[in-house]
């Protein structure tokens, strides 16, 4: 499990980024971390990761404190960061220098993944483009089987059947023990795999549920009108038409559209959590 | 603190991967060195002789080891120079200890044999190769003197500690801002130096100025004298003994409080 406790935390005196942060992540659920730009969604991750310190509170990963950066907890722990460092190895020099420091690696779930990607296996990672390099990246944290999976932005680079691929990786390889943060804006593609939605707006966790919570909620409506009913709590305009969120007490079914809500909570935040 | 043989080990031989080629041409470049200073010293030979000076050897060893060693420790800690890498290496699973310790042991101890490894096998090799070729003699490597070798040695052990820790404090360009860095404590080290030479001999200045020749001040006792004399010449190991340990521990700290 993964806690956070009255988080504060600035760059700079004066400029507060989180006041009283309280979040906690269970196992078993795909978070998906959302938030405007600048709010914060990379510094929490490398709250949890123990690179940053909290100013005051506390952030516990398992019985660790992140700030601790025991090894018991960094081995359960990988973090890809937006930017990351692949040194001038080969895959299979990199998987020799870095898999012996994670326990529960497998070598074979690395090399069926590299094999999924389309990973050139002779090249040096660092001559490799922007895009197979983070699948490289992503191939190594997914075989490392750790507890906590944090992904900032893994789609960004990604071209589209890798996208796919990496929602079909993540989901087929997801156990019941673990926790998986992933940041992101481009929340289309990776909105069939998020179970969990929590939106970072001002310091604070704003929203924080689970995708079915949501269904039963808000239901989704499509129409080719603007023109929503009087209880419409947000409705944006989408390829094709528009969307509506409306209060969902019948519990109709209806697909969850991540960034519509992501927009309402934003722009109609009052309004949504009284649903809730 | 967690302290894992394998997992020192692993850091070790993650390290070893990442950086053969380096570790190579580092290789190949002090024994390069090695052979161009050995030639250098020859520059020292007096007139009517072919002798060379037996400091030669020394030069040889000081500057490989010092200067090489000083370089090699203001850059070790190269996964910090920009965010990404120091992101890896900080949440690399390994205790902080463990990645402070593993740059303790390249640039103290593993660097010191290799040094001297190179030395011992480079020295009679180049001496003997460019003493033939330029027509001078080196003294012997049985015939250096090992008293200054083992100054050489502490110099290293001394000036390595403060240089390691000050590597942790700089993340980009360690080097130029470490040596910045020693010029002021050299400068602040001469004034408390001055201001204290001022203050014991002070019945030898006029105003700022040495007006006779320094001799401890005829107020202080003999046996001031004798224990002042004892102490300056004991300070370096009492330093080594007591100071290095308490840098190294002030490192460890730096390196537990890094972040991002």
């Amino acid at each position: 499990m993964i806690a956070i406790k009255d988080l504060y935390f600035s760059y700079k005196k004066n400029q507060p980024l989180f006041q009283g942060l309280d979040l906690e992540l269970q196992p078993g659920k795909i978070y998906g971390l959302l938030g405007k730009n600048g709010t914060g969604k990379s510094t929490l991750l490398k709250l949890i990761n123990g690179v940053l310190f909290p100013n005051a509170g506390q952030v516990g990963v398992a019985d660790y404190i992140s700030k601790d950066r025991r090894p018991g907890m960094l081995e359960q722990i990988f973090f890809l960061s937006e930017e990351y460092h692949l040194p001038s190895l080969t895959p299979e020099d990199y998987v020799k220098a870095y898999s012996p420091f994670y326990p529960k690696f497998d070598r074979s779930k690395f090399e069926e993944i590299i094999n999924i990607f389309e990973v050139p296996r002779g090249r040096k990672l660092s001559n490799l483009s922007l895009g197979q390099k983070k699948k490289s990246a992503i191939a190594f944290g997914l075989a490392t089987n750790c507890k906590y999976l944090l992904f900032d932005e893994p789609t960004n680079g990604l071209d589209i059947p890798s996208k796919s691929q990496f929602r079909k990786v993540i989901a087929t390889g997801f156990r019941e023990d673990q926790v998986v943060i992933i940041s992101t804006h481009q929340i289309r593609d990776l909105s069939n795999l998020i179970e969990s939605v929590i939106i970072i707006e001002d310091g604070k966790i704003i929203f924080s549920k689970d995708v079915f919570e949501v269904e039963e909620k808000i239901l989704f409506t499509k129409s080719l009108s603007s023109d929503a009913k009087s209880d419409c709590l947000y409705s944006e305009m989408v390829t094709g038409g528009y969307v509506h969120l409306l209060p969902n007490p019948e519990k109709e079914p209806s697909e969850v559209e991540l960034e519509a809500l992501f927009n309402a909570i934003i722009y109609n935040k009052e309004l949504v959590q009284k649903l809730f | 603190m967690d302290f894992s043989i394998t997992r020192l080990f692993n850091l070790i031989k993650k390290d070893f991967i990442i950086s053969r080629k380096f570790l190579l041409l580092l290789i190949v470049s002090l024994v390069a060195v090695c052979a161009l200073l050995v030639f250098f010293t020859s520059d020292g030979v007096p007139m009517n002789s072919n002798q060379v000076p037996p400091d030669a050897g020394e030069i040889v060893f000081g500057v490989l080891l010092i200067i090489g060693g000083s370089v090699i420790t203001a850059t070790i800690f190269r996964e910090f120079r920009n965010p990404p890498e120091r992101l890896k290496f900080l949440s690399l699973p390994a205790s902080n200890f463990e990645k402070v310790f593993s740059k303790w042991l390249y640039t103290l101890p593993f660097y010191f044999l290799v040094v001297c490894v190179i030395f011992i096998v480079g020295y009679p090799l180049f001496s003997s190769l460019i003493g033939s070729w330029i027509d001078v003699e080196y003294v012997h490597l049985q015939e250096l003197r090992p008293k200054y070798f083992g100054y050489l040695g502490l110099s290293y052990f001394l000036i390595h500690s403060g240089i390691f820790m000050f590597s942790l404090f700089y993340n980009r360009f360690p080097l130029p801002k470490i040596i910045v860095t020693g010029f002021f404590l050299a400068i602040a080290g001469f004034a408390v130096i001055a201001l204290l030479t001022r203050i014991i001999f002070y019945d030898h200045f006029q105003g700022f100025f040495r007006g006779t020749e320094l001799m401890f001040s005829k107020q202080l006792s003999n046996d001031f004298q004798i224990w002042m004399e004892m102490f300056l010449v004991k300070l370096p190991y009492r330093f080594a003994m007591i100071g290095v340990p308490f840098i190294w521990l002030i490192s460890y700290f730096k390196m537990k409080e890094k972040e991002l």
